[in-house]
């Protein structure tokens, strides 16, 4: 790996910053931050600090539960880490070019770290070790270090850590894979800590976890009790979505299934990019999902029409589902206004305003009139 | 006797209606799923008075985009108010401490959520205006994030606030704040974060 960027400086933060990472080769790369967020109780206050990290202007929700974007495995949050530092390392493909960096704190934060290391040129990685030697710092149970690979697909990952056995606690790993937590049934009542310190196992363990990931965002967390040391992780068959390839696949097949429907291939590509900026994994606090931003009633009401989607944040399905939903309102209205009414109605719903007459924008939600700008691009 | 048959069968038709009327929202289960109607219910204290107020919400997909949600208060033959859009969820604020608290309705109107407020007076729900710029059009908050409900200026009652224009590629986001006054949120402010 070629170290490109690093900044040791502690720094606490209260406000959103940027950061602009120039990338000189397109490639694989791993970002890493580092960083600590306190506890209402350490705080003397009613709310904890939390940190997210954006990637491009690209948001990183949780697989299963809660919506809050605080509360997603990349995110730091002051309630499960308490003060101790926390790694999160993205690995996402970049290309040539300006990319940024964004830290967004609730509350305030402080980041101890950030690096940025080209891992390879290409997008098909065979065998991928990432080793640190890193200990934990003593703790109770809490959230400690978080693997995030970006549109991204591998066949299996090698964890090696060391763990101690210590007076009146030992230390122990949980392993967390898109959400699901690991279990060793072996462990007994400890089956959820699929690492525990144990004279039997001795002090450095090594167990594969074959998991075979199609591609996608997928999260791999480590919580810690205690003390353990994180020495590495090794994937296998990695393969990524290259960013920008990724981002013109998605925009053509937009286009191609908005001429398959019969609609204006630059105006679905547009109400694409409004909604979610193109981004597969996005999700609204309406829990809409996805490039289209489906929720669950479209959802619902895309099958009506003939088509399922299973899973809303598969590009495919998601934007058949979207253009089939956008194509069946377009065809409700004719007249002048005919491509007005219909992005009123996919924004609004189109029993909140009469089918037949003119559009009164001074009747409309300030959001629906915004909407209709953005992608008529007026 | 003709009119006396008429007048029979006329009686007995409007009885089998009013009976599968009745028979429809009494088999109402807490949620049951049709193929195109759901039916939640939901139970606030809205009148503090120890006893919660059962909330049966019925809504309907039919064609897209012409969602329809009827809310019945405690069993009523008669839904209180019949709203476009699909519902998605319903919570209680108290805005002063003391006060009965106000319930917050959301649907799913397109993509969009709208969010209506009601107080609960002599056993039904009133919506609370909203001075948006178009009311009483639409009394509600119609956005793609949830107001939230917070004491902004500290005077030990709570604010609302709004969050315009939040979709994903804007860079900035347009917040309203607005003071409950005399039963109806009132606008006091407006600015843009980034």
């Amino acid at each position: 790996m070629e170290q490109i960027y690093s900044n040791n400086t502690a720094k606490t933060i209260a406000t959103r910053e940027n950061f602009e990472l120039h990338i000189a080769k397109s490639g694989v790369y791993f970002i890493e931050v580092v960083a600590r967020t306190k506890n209402e109780k350490q705080l003397h206050s009613t709310d904890d600090e939390d940190l997210r990290i954006e990637i491009d202007k690209r948001s990183f929700p949780q697989h299963k539960g809660s919506d809050r974007l605080f509360d997603s495995p990349v995110s730091f949050s002051g309630g499960t880490t308490k003060n101790l530092k926390k790694s999160v390392g993205f690995l996402t493909f970049l290309s040539k070019g300006k990319h940024e960096i964004s830290y967004i704190p609730d509350g305030s934060a402080t980041i101890h770290n950030t690096t940025v290391s080209l891992v390879d040129t290409n997008s098909d990685i065979s065998m991928l070790t990432l080793s640190t030697n890193d200990d934990a710092e003593d703790g109770d149970r809490r959230a400690w270090k978080t693997f995030a690979l970006i549109d991204a697909s591998f066949q299996s990952f090698l964890l090696v850590l060391t763990l101690k056995r210590r007076k009146m606690d030992s230390d122990d790993v949980k392993v967390v894979v898109d959400g699901e937590v690991k279990k060793r049934e072996s462990n007994g009542f400890r089956k959820l800590w699929y690492f525990i310190s144990s004279i039997f196992l001795g002090e450095q363990q090594a167990i594969i976890f074959s998991d075979q990931k199609q591609k996608g965002l997928h999260y791999i967390e480590l919580w810690a009790d205690r003390m353990p040391t994180f020495n590495s992780i090794t994937f296998s068959g990695l393969s990524f979505l290259p960013s920008p390839e990724a981002k013109k696949t998605i925009e053509e097949m937009i286009r191609e299934k908005a001429i398959e429907f019969g609609l204006d291939p630059e105006l679905m590509v547009r109400v694409a990019m409004v909604e979610s900026n193109l981004d597969p994994n996005a999700l609204s606090q309406a829990n809409a999902k996805g490039i289209f931003q489906l929720t669950q009633i479209t959802i619902d009401q895309i099958e009506k029409l003939g088509y399922k989607v299973e899973n809303p944040y598969n590009p495919e399905q998601n934007i058949h589902g979207g253009v089939l939903y956008f194509k069946w309102i377009f065809d409700q209205y004719t007249g002048d206004e005919k491509l007005e009414k219909t992005l009123a109605a996919w924004n609004w719903g189109g029993g909140n305003f009469p089918k037949n007459d003119p559009l009164d924008y001074t009747k409309m939600p300030k959001e629906t009139r915004s909407f209709i700008k953005k992608v008529l691009q007026k | 006797m003709k009119r006396l048959t008429i007048v029979t069968i006329f009686s007995l038709f409007v009885a089998s209606v009013l009976l599968l009327f009745v028979i429809q929202f009494a088999q109402s289960a807490d949620n049951d799923t049709t193929q195109n109607e759901e039916v939640k219910t939901v139970r606030f204290d809205l009148d503090l008075d120890g006893k919660s107020e059962k909330l049966t919400i019925v809504s309907t997909l039919n064609s897209p985009g012409y969602e329809t949600t009827k809310v019945f208060v405690n069993n009523a033959l008669f839904p209180d108010f019949s709203l476009s859009g699909y519902f998605y969820r319903a919570q209680t604020h108290i805005i002063r401490e003391g006060d009965w608290p106000i319930l917050e309705f959301q649907l799913l109107t397109g993509h969009s959520i709208t969010s209506l407020l009601y107080t609960y007076e002599s056993g039904r729900l009133k919506r609370i205006p909203i001075s948006t710029e178009n009311s009483p059009y639409y009394e509600g908050v119609i956005s793609r994030t949830q107001p939230k409900f917070l004491d902004v200026n500290h005077d030990g009652s709570l604010e609302m606030v709004v969050s315009y224009s939040s979709f994903t590629s804007d860079e900035k986001k347009q917040i309203e704040l607005y003071s409950y006054q005399n039963k109806s949120f009132v606008k006091y402010e407006e600015y843009e974060i980034l």
